[in-house]
């Protein structure tokens, strides 16, 4: 038993810094049971890859009549084997920096004499690897197995690593994982820079979650995606686009390589495709729910996300779509609002009501999806509608507290590639009754139809609401006492009037009264 | 991190963080917290930590000098005359361009993190566009990283040149 005993042996799964000294002792003796080998051998691998050898002929000590201690110091082999990962710039990726750290052990052969006096060694020894040959792994005492990060430690530092990377963490951290960094708390960044934050992980990660909190606000919102580690590939959410033979589906690869997809449609037997696109054919009105799953080589799924579209017919000409081709060709013009017209506070106890008008540039309005809906949860945003085909995004709803800060934000998508993305902040405030009252309502009929209608108090402006008899809805404001209109009104249309206090930037509606056109 | 999003316009964007959890939506670990600052007149420095990793700073550009030195290239007067030549120019020009930045975002407490830019053996700037990452050299220095008066407020300046050196056109 020539290398009898570990002295100092790195404990199991430990982790070592490269730049201070790594030891490993043992207790050994010469092949012919002698106190004194003439040579004791620490054989380094790396990653279970035989890396190196350190040969000492000098022990430490006698141990005993039959033994002798030897120790080695691997730091240098570590600093020479480990170094710096780039990551990518720009990346969006949870990279593994292999050549900063690595799993290690030594194995320790002794040696003796042969009957001429030469030295042989015991066990098997490794064979170095070269340009042109891989190294192959020899036999001997083995040691604990640990691992090695490129990393310093200062004398005055905790000499444990763990403890040491420890001090730094900042937020929620599992036992296992540490920091790479000494980054503070609170870390100033210019947008559109790229940052990489380094740590030290064992564990699996199932998933990417984002807090962030828009300029202005105190809360933190959240977003996630899923990471599936047999199949770490994360795609974008499935987006619809409108095509010459109807509809496809594209996403893009955010994270990872995949070989393969699969896209189930409504719930259907999943089609597998080797591109990041699918076309659905021509779509009839109706919603249609799409589920891609990203396939590793292997054939191990990674994690599927979900899309839906709601197809429903475009007033007016929509046939400007059809010369479209892939995304935000041909006649598929963006959707885009008015953004310089807020929508306005909510009023406590009064029923909230505001119409976003999508202009398309002057044509047709596009098939649309609203997704990304972030809202408080007094209000419901639906699309819809407006008079004259005009495609609405509905906000309504009765705040019943007040409130600040509020965010109403969605992302309104059609054909084209660009999306439109409305974000704004609202306060419920507490406006008080609007005492006003409409009084009295006149229809005079001739060239242009006219409402001129009657108040009691002093409201800011009216609000109109027409019910058309097929059902349309669309509103209107005005600051006056009547209203023309040179397009006529329809028979049997309900039109209701409410006199409207602003305060606060808070609509309250006064008593309203109603008019049915003959 | 944002791409991971694209509902999400960073520009938006004050402060964020970013977990990542297991299976059970454990955290295994956090960033700190970002703060996004405009970007006017900023640069981006990636540097080689003491844990062997690319960490980062940004910093406000205060200030860039340029200096240039040569030797003197004498030559004999052509004959006949030809008023156009250099009797004397410039040969052997080294010039670089020496680049300032500051930051006053960080005290006391952040000053042995900041060490880590400053003795750094590799550091990289963000730079072009689309950008990439250029490599530099952080330069010697000495700077106060405790001070009796004025202790909260600490001034860090790091000077850099560009790792490659000017290449100079011969004639």
């Amino acid at each position: 038993m020539p290398i009898n005993s570990f002295i100092t042996n790195p404990s199991v799964d430990g982790l070592y810094a490269a730049y201070r000294p790594i030891v490993l002792s043992v207790n050994a003796s010469r092949t012919d049971g002698e106190p004194i080998p003439p040579v004791v051998y620490c054989d380094i691998y790396f990653g279970g890859v035989y890396y190196k050898t350190l040969s000492k002929t000098a022990f430490d000590k006698l141990e005993s009549a039959t033994s002798s201690s030897w120790t080695f110091d691997i730091q240098t082999a570590c600093q020479e084997y480990l170094t710096m990962k780039q990551p990518l710039f720009n990346g969006t990726s949870i990279e593994v920096a292999h050549s900063a750290f690595t799993k290690c052990y030594c194995r320790f052969r002794s040696s003796g004499y042969d009957a001429s006096g030469f030295v042989t060694t015991e066990n098997v020894a490794p064979i170095q690897g070269t340009t042109t040959s891989y190294p192959v792994n020899g036999t001997g005492t083995q040691s604990n197995t640990f691992t090695i990060l490129n990393a310093v430690l200062q004398n005055e530092d905790n000499q444990n690593l763990k403890l040491r990377l420890d001090e730094f963490k900042q937020g929620s951290w599992s036992y296992d994982a540490s920091p790479l960094t000494m980054r503070p708390k609170y870390y100033y960044m210019d947008r559109g820079c790229s940052d990489y934050f380094p740590a030290f992980i064992t564990s699996i990660v199932r998933k990417v979650k984002l807090f962030f909190k828009y300029v202005g606000q105190n809360t933190f919102h959240t977003r996630e995606v899923n990471v599936n580690s047999g199949c770490a590939v994360v795609i974008s959410v499935p987006k619809f686009i409108k095509t010459a033979s109807g509809y496809s589906v594209t996403w893009d690869v955010l994270l990872g390589s995949a070989a393969s997809f699969k896209i189930s449609v409504n719930g259907g037997a999943p089609i597998s495709v080797g591109v990041n696109s699918h076309s659905l054919g021509a779509l009839t009105v109706g919603k249609y729910s799409v589920v891609v799953t990203p396939v590793c080589s292997g054939d191990i799924d990674g994690a599927a996300i979900t899309s839906s579209i709601q197809v429903i017919p475009a007033y007016l000409n929509d046939s400007g779509d059809t010369s479209g081709s892939g995304s935000g060709g041909g006649g598929c013009e963006p959707l885009s609002i008015d953004y310089g017209t807020p929508i306005p506070n909510g009023a406590k106890d009064n029923e909230y009501f505001r119409e976003i008008v999508l202009d398309n540039n002057g044509t047709s309005i596009s098939p649309f999806t609203i997704t990304d809906i972030i809202k408080p949860s007094w209000m419901n945003i639906s699309a819809a509608y407006g008079f004259f085909g005009v495609s609405v995004i509905r906000l309504t709803g009765t705040p019943t507290a007040t409130a600040t800060g509020q965010q109403v934000s969605f992302t309104a998508s059609n054909c084209h590639e660009i999306d439109l993305l409305f974000n704004q902040l609202i306060d419920v405030v507490d406006t008080g009754a609007c005492s006003a009252s409409i009084t009295g309502i006149v229809f005079e009929n001739g060239v242009a139809d006219k409402l001129t209608w009657t108040v009691s108090g002093t409201p800011t402006k009216y609000f109109l609401k027409h019910v058309l008899p097929d059902g349309t809805i669309y509103t209107e404001y005005v600051t006056s006492l009547s209203k023309s209109y040179f397009f006529g009104l329809q028979k049997d249309e309900v039109v209701t009037i409410w006199p409207v206090c602003v305060v606060s930037g808070a609509e309250a509606k006064g008593t309203p009264m109603s008019i049915t056109i003959p | 991190m944002f791409p991971l999003f694209p509902s999400i316009n960073v520009n938006d964007v004050e402060d964020y963080y970013v977990q990542i959890l297991d299976e059970n939506d454990t955290p295994i670990a956090s960033t700190t917290i970002n703060k996004l600052v405009s970007c006017n007149d900023t640069v981006r420095i990636h540097f080689i930590n003491s844990f062997g990793c690319v960490d980062g700073v940004t910093l406000h550009i205060a200030n860039v000098k340029h200096s240039a030195k040569s030797e003197a290239y004498i030559r004999s007067k052509s004959v006949p005359v030809i008023k156009s030549n250099h009797a004397q120019a410039r040969t052997a020009i080294e010039a670089k361009d020496v680049f300032v930045g500051k930051t006053t975002h960080y005290g006391e407490n952040e000053m042995r993190w900041l060490d880590e830019l400053f003795d750094a053996p590799l550091a990289w700037i963000e730079s072009g566009n689309p950008k990439e990452l250029i490599p530099i050299v952080i330069l010697d220095s000495e700077r106060e990283k405790v001070k009796e008066n004025d202790a909260y407020t600490y001034e860090v300046t790091v000077e850099y040149i560009l790792s490659h050196e000017k290449i100079i056109i011969n004639n």
